[in-house]
């Protein structure tokens, strides 16, 4: 099992450790209430140096992107990252991923870790000449500072980084080593992410130090799950994966149709045409429960879907899920039951989910 | 890796790791260190309604952690007459105080000669023993 850098560190510290898609990680710091809390409320900071990290670059990198992912990368202008899928002949969705644009040449892409063979093996299999791709997940750390407060503390690592927008970013230097910070995340509020492109151990020690001392608290993936459930946020493998297409993910909206081609492209216009028959879909309970993976959804009597992860969420006091509906279940308010159990509990479709930013 | 668990001498237990504690025609009942340890951080309770009758072995309410569900299983049968609302807003305390503050419910038994069929302290912390034994050697 492959483990994330700082693990011997944070195991001082944590309250669980455990196994997320091959690496030995931490799931909860302290408690899942503290860490929530604070992400929302404040700051908190998530180790995510389990992610792939892929760095994409030579003459003919962004054409090879062009064809790989469903974004329009040509008009991705360098300094900004973008959400993209990487699709397979039949519009099945290989991966869902970041992809920031350093120049005009070069890209640093960030993937599940779930995937990472897969998408590696894709990725080489369909390279072009004068493409360098490498795999550098091992040689970096990857942390994510979420929350309101987030700009303020990493500015104070890095100078200000206030003024970025959502899903900008840049290159700023600590201890003679450069990391590339973007104003993104993964938790529906604002934040940050820090990925060191140089430095080892000692370097990744002391940013995480940093943060430490600041009083940003150390948040696990528990709590990670939980936020992304509040934004709406599908995770790959466990709400979607290669048998879905962007259309059910309810993901159709990171592709651009309009691009002359990618790969999964002719699939999609077949597909548009006839529509999902399942649509990812918000559900919040109305009555107790906490909607589980699995757990089976209700119309009156009518079995209509399947609760793909869900969470009792803090911010409402209440479950809130993603289960696969009939895409004319999407209405706001429309009335469902979660069978919890053996007991039908009475919930809603959301169309918004619990969180969403307000976009600095 | 081994953990403790605290098992009270006075208290009764179940194989499902419920305990109760017997008040001369009631039964206090909840679950055992070793089912919140087991469970980690407890996110919700789902408590009985009072008045409800419950058979032993039904399901008496259930605990949700954060990444599990488990019930909480009736060790006695009875009329529940009292249940612990307090750990609506605050589940964290079945987390904290397993055996004193965070009982679950009181039940007016039905039959007190069940209370025989429990384990008593020992009986259940070689239970327990046992248990943890058994999966030493599944990991082996």
């Amino acid at each position: 099992m492959n483990k994330i850098p700082l693990l011997d560190l944070h195991e001082k510290t944590a309250k669980e450790l455990g196994e997320f898609a091959g690496w030995r990680t931490v799931i909860t710091f302290s408690t899942l209430r503290e860490e929530h809390e604070a992400v929302r409320k404040k700051a908190g900071i998530f180790d995510i140096s389990h992610m792939t990290r892929t760095k994409i670059s030579g003459p003919g990198a962004t054409k090879f992107l062009q064809k790989v992912l469903t974004i329009d990368v040509e008009k991705l202008k360098p300094g900004r990252m973008k959400y993209s899928l990487i699709l397979n002949m039949d519009g099945g969705i290989i991966d869902d991923v970041t992809v920031y644009k350093v120049t005009y040449d070069s890209y640093l892409m960030v993937s599940n870790a779930l995937t990472r063979s897969h998408v590696l093996e894709w990725l080489k299999n369909n390279v072009d000449e004068e493409v360098l791709v490498e795999d550098i997940t091992e040689n970096s750390a990857f942390f994510a500072v979420q929350g309101p407060k987030s700009s303020s503390y990493v500015s104070s690592l890095v100078g200000d980084v206030s003024g970025f927008k959502w899903f900008e970013g840049g290159f700023r230097t600590v201890d003679d080593c450069r990391l590339l910070v973007t104003r993104s995340g993964y938790t529906g509020g604002d934040g940050y992410e820090l990925m060191t492109l140089c430095g080892e151990q000692q370097l990744y020690e002391k940013v995480w130090s940093f943060f430490m001392e600041k009083g940003v608290k150390p948040c696990g993936l528990a709590c990670r799950d939980v936020c992304r459930i509040e934004a709406g946020f599908p995770l790959y493998g466990q709400d979607f994966d290669e048998r879905n297409d962007p259309f059910e993910a309810g993901l159709f909206w990171a592709v651009k149709m309009d691009k002359q081609f990618f790969i999964g492209k002719e699939a999609l216009e077949r597909k548009q045409a006839k529509g999902p028959v399942k649509k990812l879909s918000l559900v919040e309970m109305m009555e107790p429960g906490v909607p589980r993976p699995g757990y089976k959804v209700y119309v009156g009597d009518v079995e209509a879907g399947v609760v793909t992860s869900g969470c009792l969420s803090p911010l409402i006091g209440r479950g809130f899920g993603l289960a696969y509906l009939p895409p004319s279940l999407q209405v706001d308010g429309y009335e469902v039951y979660v069978d919890v159990r053996g007991s039908r509990r009475r919930a809603v479709v959301r169309t918004k989910p619990l969180i969403s930013l307000s976009r600095p | 890796m081994s953990e403790t668990y605290e098992v009270p001498d006075e208290l009764l237990y179940t194989k499902d790791h419920e305990w109760v504690l017997p008040e001369k025609k009631h039964a206090v009942v909840g679950i055992t260190d070793y089912a919140q340890k087991k469970l980690r951080e407890i996110i919700y309770v789902e408590l009985p309604h009072i008045n409800t009758k419950v058979h032993a072995r039904e399901v008496l309410g259930t605990v949700e952690s954060v990444k599990s569900t488990a019930d909480v299983l009736a060790p006695v049968s009875g009329r529940v007459v009292e249940v612990n609302s307090k750990l609506l807003d605050h589940p964290e305390i079945l987390n904290e105080s397993p055996y004193t503050e965070g009982w679950i419910a009181k039940i007016e038994l039905s039959d007190p000669s069940e209370l025989e069929k429990l384990l008593d302290a020992d009986e259940y912390r070689r239970f327990l023993e046992e248990l943890e034994e058994e999966k030493t050697e599944e990991e082996m």
